[in-house]
């Protein structure tokens, strides 16, 4: 009898746990299928700013949703990882294990920083970007012959800025212009890259417009003709052609399309993206449903209370390391970037409650500053991060054309566009006229105006002089590639033609 | 059936045996009966915690500072030895003139090492956490700095007075005669009683020897 009684319970448990298979599922009718997808003007509209939304999310990084081989559950801001954390600069004060590997440049013995190594997601936009060169020139209803130019030029941006953006972090990158693409690409020379980078952009500029329609924001979180050209001038660059550079910055100068905002104007600038010095960010607007949850946003792991919850800094500047690079704040507090950029909270207070800010930004001692170039409202919840994440401005290119002049032996024009950034920070103007001085002190400058920008990393590899601010990289293993991320294991997939860069098959 | 019954009652003690918490670990700085009481003078406890204090212990002998250290009835808060690591850290960027071994450091730097240990002792006056409050009250360093006490209290959700109480020491670093400016640094471990008075163990992720 019992024993009947345990049988008839065990089968009605298995019947319980096996009866829930899918099996009535089926496709729903209204899958867009390929052919469905290509048909209007709406089609083509959406394809294109897909194309933006995924290269959005291919800064902030992969999770564990976008390949199985990841053991992340959310993105980081991997924007951060790339162009930031390896700059010398930066501190975990909570001494996160994970982080510190990054710093030293440990990049492949951690699985939390296997993700970085990862560029399926640049490869998504630029496949996406492939489907809308091909697709768009047969749509015909509902789009105008000028608007199908724009959305092409807009994609062969997009195209050419994934390639760029994947370039500086991984050096050789393969070069992928087809859609549907399945033959075993191989990485191609770095200078090959941002030569193509360089023609795509040239086909792309006549068709760009200057803005878009929308508000600021909205115009330049999409392709126009400013962010082409800088994006012109960063790869000219890396080809060390300085001429072309200077000239598609003065281009970008003589549009009048974009100024310096003011000292105070930098918080509108970076808290909502609606200044005229954007030339080309990438935003999220939680009104519309946009924004970046505790993952996800480089923001949430410098702020702490009274903007996030969080009780502790994991990432910041130590207070040594603002006085050396802000040698102007050292002297005389005259550097007015140091108080839009960084703050002190009065850690004495309950975490419970929303915690003061000193007047002083370094009151906290040298592992207890808080990074606020990018901040929040402050109600302590840990989502709703919507501040751009920022890609090109004008300072900064106005910095990368000084560099340009001063390295062409035109000291005097590359003065005038260093001194309007000191300028505005309200530092003394720069007069010394020896060519590598000026050079010198534009990277300085460069490094205190984009500090937690993403363009540190990516300045110091193009020069080859990252081991001389980080430790941890020697000058032959820089000449190995130590600069550039490592290729992840999901590239070598099926992929004879892939090679790992030199130093990374000898580190870890 | 027995058979059953046995592996049943088997599986059920592997269940109750098997979750002693005795993994749990906090790092060793309060005695293993957890009372508080250490039994032994508070330079004793130092030097007998060598992972974490044999560098303050030594730069206390450095300082001749033993004798303030374990005064009667005074409070001690007690830096750990990484905090003491990221300060020479800073003092000495460059690893080439880094002196090489603790007696190694020159006189001057010594003085000021001493002004800072200083600066951890509360004499005559035994702060213990129950006496605190989320307001803040104050006392006078040895080393003639004011400072600052309060108790916090967290619960890693966010509600308003529950979970963990922990005590805020902080230190007026401004130079005397200017607007007060306090740094403040969380105590991991409080109220550990000595032979002579009572010591606290600093934060040592973020705070750095001396305030600095």
């Amino acid at each position: 009898m019992k024993n009947k009684v345990i049988a008839t319970f065990l089968l009605v448990l298995i019947l319980a746990e096996t009866s829930c298979k899918k099996w009535l599922d089926e496709t729903p009718i209204n899958t867009v299928t390929e052919e469905q997808a290509w048909k209007n003007g709406a089609d083509a509209e959406g394809a294109v700013a897909a194309a933006f939304a995924i290269f959005r999310r291919a800064l902030s990084g992969l999770t564990k949703e976008d390949t199985p081989s990841t053991t992340r559950n959310g993105s980081w801001g991997d924007y951060y990882f790339w162009g930031d954390s390896r700059s010398g600069d930066w501190i975990t004060p909570n001494n996160d294990g994970d982080w510190n590997a990054g710093f030293q440049n440990h990049l492949i013995q951690r699985t939390e920083l296997e993700p970085m190594t990862n560029w399926r997601l640049f490869y998504r936009a630029i496949e996406q970007c492939n489907l809308v060169l091909e697709k768009i020139p047969e749509i015909t209803d509902g789009l105008t012959d000028e608007r199908k130019a724009q959305l092409l030029a807009e994609a062969r941006f997009m195209r050419a800025l994934s390639h760029f953006y994947a370039a500086r972090v991984w050096g050789d990158i393969p070069i992928n212009l087809k859609a549907r693409n399945v033959d075993a690409l191989g990485r191609e020379p770095l200078n090959t890259v941002m030569r193509m980078v360089v023609n795509e952009v040239d086909m792309a500029l006549p068709n760009l417009l200057w803005e878009n329609k929308g508000t600021i924001k909205e115009s330049r979180s999409r392709g126009t003709r400013g962010a082409a050209l800088a994006l012109k001038a960063h790869a000219l660059m890396w080809l060390k052609d300085y001429q072309g550079a200077s000239d598609a910055i003065k281009q970008i100068m003589d549009s009048n399309n974009y100024r310096l905002a003011t000292i105070d104007g930098l918080r509108t600038m970076f808290d909502t993206g609606e200044s005229a010095e954007v030339i080309f960010e990438m935003y999220y607007d939680k009104s519309k449903g946009e924004y970046s949850d505790y993952y996800g946003h480089i923001m949430t792991y410098y702020l702490t209370n009274p903007y996030t919850s969080r009780g502790e800094l994991s990432l910041a500047v130590p207070k040594s390391k603002i006085l050396e690079i802000y040698p102007d704040y050292a002297r005389d507090k005259s550097d007015k970037r140091v108080n839009e950029f960084f703050q002190s909270i009065d850690f004495s207070v309950s975490s419970s409650e929303l915690r003061p800010i000193f007047a002083d930004p370094l009151q906290n001692g040298e592992r207890a500053i808080m990074f606020a170039k990018f901040r929040k409202v402050k109600d302590r919840t840990y989502n709703l991060m919507d501040a751009p994440v920022p890609i090109f401005r004008y300072a900064d290119v106005l910095l990368l054309k000084a560099e340009a002049d001063a390295r062409l032996g035109r000291v005097s024009e590359a003065l005038e566009n260093l001194n309007k950034v000191r300028t505005r920070a309200g530092i003394p103007t720069f007069t010394r006229d020896d060519a590598p001085v000026v050079i010198e002190e534009v990277l300085a400058e460069r490094r205190r105006e984009l500090i937690g920008e993403f363009h540190r990393v990516y300045d110091l590899v193009r020069l080859g002089r990252l081991h001389e601010f980080n430790s941890y990289i020697t000058e032959q293993g820089e000449k190995d590639g130590a600069g550039f991320f490592p290729v992840s294991d999901e590239a070598f997939a099926n992929n004879p033609n892939m090679e790992q860069t030199y130093y990374w098959q000898f580190n870890q | 059936m027995m058979k059953l019954i046995k592996a049943i009652a088997f599986i059920g003690i592997l269940f109750t045996i098997g979750c002693k918490d005795s993994y749990f670990t906090d790092g060793g700085a309060k005695p293993a009966d957890q009372s508080g009481n250490l039994g032994v003078s508070t330079m004793d406890y130092l030097e007998s915690h060598r992972e974490s204090f044999d560098t303050l212990a030594r730069l206390i002998r450095l300082t001749k500072l033993e004798d303030e250290v374990n005064a009667q009835g005074n409070t001690f808060f007690a830096p750990r030895d990484y905090s003491i690591h990221n300060y020479f850290k800073l003092i000495y960027p460059d690893p080439q003139n880094t002196p090489a071994t603790l007696e190694a450091i020159p006189q001057e730097d010594m003085d000021r090492i001493a002004a800072i240990i200083k600066n951890y002792i509360i004499p005559g006056d035994e702060i213990v956490r129950n006496d605190l409050a989320t307001t803040y009250s104050y006392a006078t360093t040895s080393g003639d700095t004011k400072a600052r006490f309060n108790v916090v209290t967290s619960d890693y959700l966010g509600n308003v007075n529950l979970g963990a109480k922990f005590i805020m020491f902080s230190l007026n670093v401004s130079p005397a005669g200017a607007t007060e400016r306090y740094q403040s640094v969380q105590v991991v471990t409080a109220d550990l009683r000595s032979t002579n008075g009572v010591v606290h163990i600093l934060n040592s992720d973020t705070h750095i020897f001396g305030f600095n």
